[in-house]
Formats: structure tokens, sequence, C-alpha cells
């Protein structure tokens, strides 16, 4: 078992992968643990979407466990009995050491260039990203960044948030409505940015 | 089993390995990785190994999976 600080190139961990011993982080025994092998679905959220209530009711009224990358690591978060819904934040580096996610879904927020110390190219970033799509959840991308767009598998449940008005019914968007500007759900607005308590603009 | 320290994801990951009865050596390249106190504290019989790697750590797959 390997820590999220850990370097696929370091000799010893390489050359034990080299001879066919699996290398895993904590979020893959969170997906899958030894011994149970019956995978949870981390990241999971409701497909109907939250509500313009939803800020009341945290976890949109079910039993959720909130943590990962920032905050209390997702092996923590194991308790019983279980989460109805865990919603995770995981870095590129935990997603490098866990196969068997399958979240019910997840969302890429968005590819900036960061962590290039670690990664050859913004592909390799990128790809690392994107293995919190494996599975069969629905997919979240941010329809205004082209990497993340590029990111979609066919076939699968997908929606769209962006800066724009959203482009079908289950995507989201910003609309302007009475000169004021809303976050909205295909025709439907849930919210004005104004009761966002974030930066205007803040898509990330 | 051997795990590679990190913190409090690392604690939490010797916590949930012990908790499950798995026998851990935990193992840093640092000779004082941070959380080391909060390790001994909460799970004193674990076995450390700080410093630098050796081969022989990581040579028998029975100690992964």
């Amino acid at each position: 078992m390997v820590s999220r600080g850990f370097r696929s190139g370091e000799p010893v961990i390489a050359a034990a992968c080299a001879r066919g011993i699996e290398a895993v982080g904590d979020v893959e025994l969170f997906a899958a643990p030894p011994g149970l092998r019956s995978w949870r679905s981390p990241a999971r959220t409701q497909e109907h979407g939250y509500e313009p209530g939803w800020r009341d009711v945290p976890g949109g009224g079910f039993d959720t466990a909130v943590g990962g990358n920032i905050g209390v690591p997702v092996l923590d978060l194991l308790r019983t009995p279980e989460a109805e819904v865990y919603v995770l934040e995981l870095s590129s580096f935990q997603l490098e050491t866990a196969s068997s996610l399958n979240a019910r879904a997840a969302v890429v927020l968005n590819i900036t260039p960061d962590h290039m110390d670690r990664y050859a190219t913004l592909a390799d970033y990128a790809a690392a990203k994107a293995r919190i799509f494996r599975g069969d959840g629905t997919m979240i991308l941010n329809a205004d960044d082209p990497v993340v767009m590029a990111m979609s598998l066919p076939g699968r449940s997908t929606v769209r948030f962006g800066a724009n008005p959203p482009a079908s019914d289950i995507d989201y968007g910003l609309v302007s409505h009475g000169g004021e500007t809303w976050l909205a759900r295909g025709a439907r607005q849930l919210l004005p940015a104004s009761a966002v308590p974030l930066p205007a603009g803040t898509i990330c | 089993m051997r795990w590679w320290w990190a913190g409090l994801s690392g604690l939490s990951s010797a916590r949930y390995l012990a908790r499950h009865g798995y026998a851990v050596t935990v193992v840093d390249s640092r000779a004082q990785p941070p959380g080391l106190g909060a390790l001994h504290a909460e799970l004193p019989d674990m076995r450390v190994h700080t410093g630098s790697f050796e081969a022989a750590l990581f040579r028998d797959p029975g100690l992964w999976w």
C-alpha cells in the first residue's frame, strides 16, 4: 500500500510493481476493501440534482460522509452503519493508485497545469484525473474546459455545467433573468448567483 | 503489509489495516516523518521503518496485496 506521495518512479516500488505486485492507495481500499471486494460507490450524488433549498439540507437529506484528499481521509469515513452517500474530493495522486472506483457520479472541474513536477505532460495529468470516471456512473463535465470535455465517454450518462446558458434540460449553466445572473438547470432557474457566497464569476 | 507514510491519510491507513487484522510495517524515507508521534501514540505495537528504503522491505509479495 502506498501513500498519495508515492511516485511510480521510486526504484524499490517500481521494482516491486515490475514483479507483479500491485501498489494500491487508500482510495482503492475504500472502493474495494480486501476480502470483501464488494464495490462501494464513492462520490455518489443524486442524479435529480439539488433543489433551491439544498443549502439547508447538507447532503440533500441523505446520511452523507464528506472527505478525501482534503479533510477526513477516506478510510476514516467508514463507519457502522455506513453512510448513504460519500462525497469525496480526490487528487490525481490518489486516483493513480485506485482502479476499482465506480462512482455513482463524478466530476472533473478543470485541468490546469498544477503538479507538473510530477507529470511529463498535461495529457498525463489529465489521464490521471480522468480515472475518476472509471465504472459506469454519471459523468459531470465542465463545458468550458476542452480538456475536461475530451474525457467524455460514449454511452455514459453525462451532465455538463458552465458559464453559458444550459445546452440541454439536464445541464447546468448561467442565465440572465431580471437583470441578475441565475444558476439554471435547463430552462429551470435554481437560484440567483447573489445567493451563492462565492466571488462573482467563480466557476471552479 | 508495508505502507508508505503520508501524515494524516497514512495514519488513517495504518489504523484501517490494523483494525482488519493485517500485520503492518510502516515505511517512510524520512528519518522523522510528520505524524510519527501520533502513530506511536495510537498504534504503539506497529512496526515502523524510517530512513532510506531497502529493497528487502518490499521483496516479499506476501506482505502486499
